[in-house]
């Protein structure tokens, strides 16, 4: 069956139901849709879009990181009839105006946290869209939507010149998809991790379409560090991962540094190596068991495309037991035009043309290729369209030969040949396997400048590299004519890189000069690769080169970092190195083999944040239940004499987890409120502690130990979960995201501490970072008389009454935390 | 010669810093609300950045980004609202001043303190 449109698609996988189809991941929560919602949300965007005032074939820009939002509002333009131009949000902003200014888009859907290049379009953010497709509304008349209407127009990576908009008809998608997915393997579990931008056709083809109409899921991540990946691929059971070969590269690099932690790990694991060209392939899972476990067990297929992949890389990741499809295509062709399949296979090769796709190769060794997936054209653009073809086959500006049993084989970008004065042709790619071959060569970037063949060297370490050995090396691996006649060593931290990590030749030339005069200059803009040691980090915020960043530095002092760049830098700690460090730590004098130490360091003994999940667990919440029907509630009815619940109601129509909200007057508040509670949130409730309380040094060792006894107490009678007000506040609050995708409750005190007036205090903003990050309804609750019971400082129980009043839940949307925090407060006021 | 209990914060921004700095998301995080992110632009990162400095260096604490908000009113006029967590600071008044030009943000923060409160 083969949808003949996009939409067609979108009709069979309504048949898939209730299964999940999107799973979000942000840094707090996880979030599943189903197919039905799936289909739900991109109808009622549509029905949004056409409200708007936006007619069939006006063109929409998307500009915003992967998520289930970004699907949604793919798929609303299609139904719509509306064209959607998808841009990678990390391009340059001089080429989304050029974009703009050739599509003339009417709306530009984007991302909340990027710079904005000020056009004078209507946007709209892709987190607002919950909003929208929340709202129900009825389905109209939709637009006519045939195989030739232009469904997409994606912009190729280009580096230099006027961007080019290649133009995307139903037919060429769905072509392309059928295509695929009649060759692909069939696997009975199959969900895909997506890690490149939904801007490109390769994400949208395989790791998007395929997945959805064969009823898989897919996981979008809300941010893309190692460690992020890493944690999606352990928890989420992940089948199949597309990727660059690049990406290929940092995630092994990463895997082989998570291995070196452990005692003895690297040692083994060159044992296992070496040994695992020996075994057969199906059995080198079982060689590699740990690692496999540790991404999920399931993660079998890793499909490489936009740019070469080393066969050394290939080779690497096929040994610990993974089936590398590697294959190639271009935006114009939607995009695949040949792949590798299990059981069709050259390393080295990207395997044979697709069904229905044609593939011939020119005279001059050009590629050239025909069939219904190819692009009729780029937008408004004539002229580069009729060059583009040549008597009605596509022209890839690749050169590449076949072998004897129709594998195809890519030898490089024709207009990246570098042609020596003697006439003979060298493609930089040759010269630069070779040169990253060497040890101490990250990366290499060939370019013909002053008349020369000439090397670009990114080294792994600055400071041991020898730049002059490495070319001696790898000219000892090329021919006569391909020679390194001259070299130099990037001093930035990386290349200039398109979103999908192909380096800039053309950018590394134009900066040449720049290097030659000596000018420090600033990096040249580009995707950033993943940070791992603190320098890195400190010579990122800074600007600086790594080798510059010295043991004895202060953050201040040397380096010229304010207070703006120390919250940076703890920010990028957390993001890139995991390390929460205390941002009060980082001040100008701090130096930088001190934040090394911190980052190393474990956490001192007497900081009790480590998370006790143990006590969500089965047995524990039964001799929980004992201890509150036994002992807890009948004491509290002793000397809460009378008490008082009111507004239970208000939860009668509330299903899933919520936030709940009180004032805080007295120890008794949280017992209170258990006892308040109907029995099936108060059975799944994790109340907040302020952490700092715990950490205050005591000195009397009674006191101490009545301080941790109280903590023991508190996390396994009440399962209580500690919330610190400054360093590891991010760490509570994904533990509270983690408690509410589990479906438990989460109970908060925002004015931080006990009233010791009686009277409120106002709501510290913490608690609006908690209501826009977990996305649950906020119920806010009212306890009286307990501060009369037991006010903070008493030494005796005064026997009265009590009430705890249940507030109507509140669905709360702003984006302000210091506005959401002035709702709640009032909520809870009003009790 | 001041009053006993005014204060004033001044700092200015280096814009192409920022710009390096705010492509950083879990910077944006903890630097700024997603209310400030609205007005994407450089310069106004730039200045709220400079902004909640100027408040921090008159108050005399260190910083706690998410406990200011900046607000634009439509007429532009900058203001700073203070969450819960700076109630104890007893400020009477406060006024703040942005602005922009080439390479720079910068922004200015008076304020009155009020009686010290009884302990």
């Amino acid at each position: 069956m083969t949808p003949s449109t996009v939409l067609d698609l979108l009709e069979t996988i309504r048949g898939f139901g209730p299964q999940p189809a999107l799973v979000h991941r942000t840094d707090v929560r996880r979030f599943v849709w189903s197919y039905d919602a799936l289909g739900q949300s991109a109808d009622r965007m549509a029905v949004h879009l056409l409200r708007q005032g936006l007619r069939p074939g006006d063109r929409v820009l998307i500009r915003a990181p992967n998520s289930p939002y970004w699907v949604m509002a793919l798929l609303g333009c299609l139904r719509a009839g509306i064209v959607a131009v998808p841009i990678d949000p990390r391009s340059p902003l001089e080429f989304l105006r050029a974009v703009q200014s050739q599509t003339e888009a009417r709306l530009i859907v984007c991302g909340r946290f990027q710079p904005d290049p000020g056009l004078p379009v209507p946007h709209c953010f892709v987190d607002d869209l919950d909003a929208i497709v929340q709202e129900s509304v009825e389905s109209p008349l939709w637009p006519a939507v045939g195989e030739e209407t232009l469904a997409e127009i994606v912009y190729t990576s280009g580096t230099t010149g006027t961007p080019k908009g290649v133009m995307l008809t139903h037919r060429n998608l769905s072509a392309n998809l059928s295509a695929l997915n009649s060759v692909l393997p069939r696997e009975p579990w199959l969900r895909f991790l997506s890690l490149l931008p939904l801007s490109h056709m390769l994400e949208q083809q395989v790791g998007l379409l395929v997945p959805l109409a064969r009823g898989g899921q897919v996981v979008y991540l809300e941010t893309l560090k190692p460690t992020a990946i890493l944690e999606a691929l352990t928890r989420e059971s992940i089948l199949a991962v597309v990727a660059v070969p690049r990406l290929l590269q940092v995630l092994r690099e990463q895997l082989q540094r998570d291995i070196g932690r452990i005692p003895g790990g690297t040692p083994l694991f060159h044992l296992l190596d070496s040994l695992a060209p020996h075994v057969p392939f199906p059995l080198r899972r079982l060689l590699f068991w740990p690692i496999h476990h540790r991404l999920g067990g399931r993660w079998k297929y890793l499909i490489s495309g936009g740019a070469a992949l080393e066969p050394d890389l290939e080779r690497a990741w096929e040994r610990l037991g993974f089936v590398v499809l590697q294959g190639y295509g271009l935006t114009e062709a939607s995009p695949v035009v040949a792949c590798n399949l299990p059981d069709a296979h050259r390393i080295g090769s990207v395997g044979r043309p697709l069904p229905e796709v044609a593939v011939r190769i020119a005279p001059d060794g050009e590629v050239l290729v025909r069939g219904p997936n190819v692009t009729p054209g780029y937008y408004c653009n004539p002229e580069a369209t009729a060059t583009a073809f040549t008597d009605g086959w596509l022209r890839t500006g690749d050169l590449g030969h076949f072998d004897a049993d129709g594998h195809l084989y890519i030898a490089g970008r024709k207009r990246e040949v570098i042609v020596t004065p003697a006439g003979v042709n060298v493609f930089p790619e040759d010269v630069e396997h070779a040169l990253n071959q060497q040890p101490g060569v990250r990366d290499s970037c060939v370019v013909w400048w002053r008349g020369r063949i000439f090397a670009v060297l990114l080294p792994h370490d600055q400071r041991t590299f020898d730049p002059r050995q490495a070319v001696e090396q790898a000219n000892c691996l090329l021919g006569p004519s391909q020679q390194t006649q001259g070299y130099t060593v990037w001093p930035f931290p990386d290349f200039p890189r398109t979103p999908l990590l192909k380096v800039r030749r053309a950018q590394v030339l134009a900066t040449l000069p720049q290097l030659e005069a000596g000018e420090p200059g600033v990096a040249p803009s580009g995707v950033r690769e993943p940070l791992t040691t603190v320098r890195q980090v400190l010579a990122q915020v800074a600007g600086l080169p790594v080798e510059q960043v010295r043991s004895d530095a202060a953050l201040g002092l040397d380096l010229g970092l304010g207070s703006v760049e120390r919250l940076a830098v703890a920010s990028l700690l957390e993001q890139e190195l995991n390390a929460e460090v205390d941002e009060d730590a980082l001040t100008g004098g701090t130096r930088v083999r001190e934040i090394e130490r911190m980052v190393k360091e474990e956490p001192s003994p007497t900081r009790l944040l480590r998370i006790r999940r143990w006590t969500r667990g089965r047995l524990v919440a039964l001799l929980r239940q004992a201890f509150w029907q036994l002992g807890l509630f009948p004491a509290l009815r002793l000397v809460c004499r009378p008490f008082h619940v009111t507004g239970e109601g208000n939860l009668a129509g509330l299903e899933g987890p919520a936030l709940f909200v009180s004032n805080h007057t007295s120890y008794l508040d949280a017992a209170a409120i258990l006892l308040a509670l109907p029995p099936r949130f108060r059975e799944r409730l994790a109340p907040a502690a302020w952490a700092e309380y715990f950490e205050v040094p005591v000195s009397h060792p009674l006191g101490w130990l009545a301080r941790r006894a109280a903590y023991e107490i508190a996390t396994t009678l009440f399962n209580v979960f500690l919330l610190p007000h400054r360093r590891g506040f991010r760490a509570s609050l994904r533990y509270a995201g983690e408690l509410v995708d589990d479906g438990w409750n989460v109970l908060i005190f925002p004015e931080g501490t006990r009233t010791r007036t009686g009277e409120m205090n106002p709501f510290r903003e913490g608690i609006g970072v908690f209501a826009a990050n977990l996305k649950v309804p906020v119920v806010p609750l009212r306890v009286e008389g307990l501060f009369q019971i037991l006010p903070p400082g008493a030494r005796r129980l005064r026997p009265g009454p009590a009430a705890v009043e249940i507030g109507r839940p509140l669905w709360l949307r702003d984006s302000s935390y210091l506005e959401l925090t002035r709702q709640i407060e009032d909520a809870v006021r009003s009790l | 010669m001041l009053a006993a209990r005014q204060r004033i914060g001044i700092d200015l921004v280096s814009i192409p810093r920022a710009a390096r700095l705010t492509k950083e998301r879990a910077f944006l995080e903890r630097a700024f609300h997603p209310s400030e992110v609205a007005d994407t632009r450089i310069e106004h990162l730039a200045g709220v950045l400079a902004a909640k400095e100027a408040f921090f260096k008159a108050v005399g604490i260190g910083p706690d980004w998410l406990a200011v908000e900046v607000i634009m009113a439509a007429s532009g006029r900058p203001s700073l609202r203070l969450g819960g967590s700076l109630g104890h600071l007893a400020i009477q008044d406060l006024d703040l001043s942005i602005s922009h030009e080439g390479d720079y943000a910068v922004a200015a923060v008076v304020l009155l303190l009020g009686e010290e409160p009884e302990p």
